[in-house]
């Protein structure tokens, strides 16, 4: 039954928010700092934007896959503390269904594309 | 450019940001405002030092669009679930689209070329006065919460006053008093009206109904949408509407004479609106009525 969300949970998942629980699968970031790992981890085939970062972490919270960790206190005019997120049990759940999935997918490409594109590989 | 400059630059452009900001939901913008602001300032000093800021503000803003927009669709149909969920703000939409429809019809119907035979005049009205009986029943359903005895009593009685309409001829008197409340009758002030200030105060009946539909169904719309705001338009409808209802009856009275009973009539439909648009104003409810 738990398996079974996870995997809806995952499917649903945008490149974006993907791309957020692997970086905060790897630890508790604030909002810059997910953002700077993103972009490094993706190695510049897409620019995460603040805009499309915070939706992504709304959409994730919504769904409990991540949840807000230590708050730390800056002093800004906003005086606003800095948040941490971090991934939840049913993040890590979703985020290996959608690994599995893709893994899935890619093998089942590759296989495509040896026997019936010709490909060979090396 | 030293770093005082460059950290200027970016305040600038972090300000600038942060008035963007107004194109997501007021919701979304509250909870992550300041952390976007922040995490834009630092994205975009890391820009200036790898000097492609031009580069930078063309995928923030296509950034900003595209996820702005994709906030707004999501939230907008999350409200419109709750809407639906909400029957009483849908219940008061659909009455104030028939308000609306029914001002439509007055136009059409009533208008010198006459593109309807008396007949069909005559269905028009029933059907309005149906439509109207079922709305004021739907409210009757909620009002008890807001109103008191005589509040309900009055909607009752133009009830019956509606039921009698929808039956034919027979029952116009008795709807004499709702269909000047739907401005069905509205436009007949003013082509009988003698002219100048009655002229006028026609016009003002006119376009008073026609405010405080505009108002009722901007209500309506705000309520779906989640923004409680738009209490002070229904305010400012049931104002217009009260000078109105008083508006048509002193027509009604100093104009043309009509028989004791629809006057007295449109007096006690006119009583009985005031008392449901005070009580509900004085509760600052949620069912509105306009």
């Amino acid at each position: 039954m738990e398996s079974a969300m996870a995997e809806q949970q995952g499917s649903n998942l945008t490149p974006a928010m993907l791309n957020v629980l692997l970086v905060l699968a790897q630890g508790e970031l604030h909002g810059y700092g997910i953002m700077s790992a993103v972009n490094q981890q993706v190695q510049g085939n897409f620019h995460l934007g603040t805009g499309t970062l915070y939706r992504s972490i709304h959409q994730l919270l919504a769904k409990g896959l991540i949840c807000v960790g230590r708050e730390d206190a800056i002093e800004n005019h906003t005086n606003e503390p800095r948040r941490y997120y971090r991934i939840t049990a049913q993040g890590v759940a979703a985020l290996n269904a959608e690994i599995d999935r893709l893994e899935h997918l890619v093998k089942f490409a590759q296989q495509v594309r040896k026997t019936e594109l010709g490909y060979q590989e090396g | 450019m030293d770093d005082s400059d460059e950290k200027q630059r970016t305040g600038s452009a972090a300000r600038l940001y942060q008035h963007f900001l107004i194109f997501y939901p007021a919701s979304f913008r509250q909870r992550y405002g300041a952390e976007m602001v922040r995490v834009f300032s630092c994205d975009h000093l890391q820009a200036q030092h790898e000097k492609r800021v031009r580069a930078y503000w063309v995928g923030a803003s296509k950034d900003l669009i595209v996820s702005a927009s994709q906030e707004r669709i999501a939230e907008g149909g999350n409200h419109m679930i709750q809407a639906w969920k909400n029957r009483q703000s849908l219940l008061f939409m659909g009455g104030a689209c028939i308000q609306l429809v029914l001002i439509l019809l007055q136009v059409v119907i009533r208008s010198d070329t006459f593109v309807v035979s008396a007949l069909q005049y005559q269905w028009a009205l029933q059907a309005a006065a149906i439509a109207i009986a079922i709305y004021c029943v739907a409210l009757l359903h909620f009002l008890p919460m807001h109103t008191n005895f005589v509040g309900r009593l009055a909607l009752i009685t133009i009830l019956l006053g509606l039921i009698f309409m929808s039956l034919g001829n027979s029952g116009m008197i008795w709807g004499v008093g709702i269909s000047q409340l739907t401005c069905l009758d509205a436009h007949q002030c003013y082509v009988y009206a003698p002219g100048g200030i009655y002229r006028w105060l026609a016009m003002l009946v006119i376009g008073g109904y026609f405010l405080a539909s505009i108002s009722s169904l901007a209500y309506a719309l705000s309520a779906s949408i989640g923004n409680r705001k738009g209490h002070k338009w229904v305010r400012l409808g049931f104002g217009i509407a009260a000078f109105c209802f008083l508006g048509m009856v002193l027509s009604r009275l100093g104009l043309f004479p009509v028989e004791l009973s629809s006057t007295i009539f449109s007096v006690v439909t006119c009583i009985g609106f005031f008392i449901i648009g005070h009580r509900l104003w004085m509760a600052d409810s949620h069912v509105v009525v306009a």
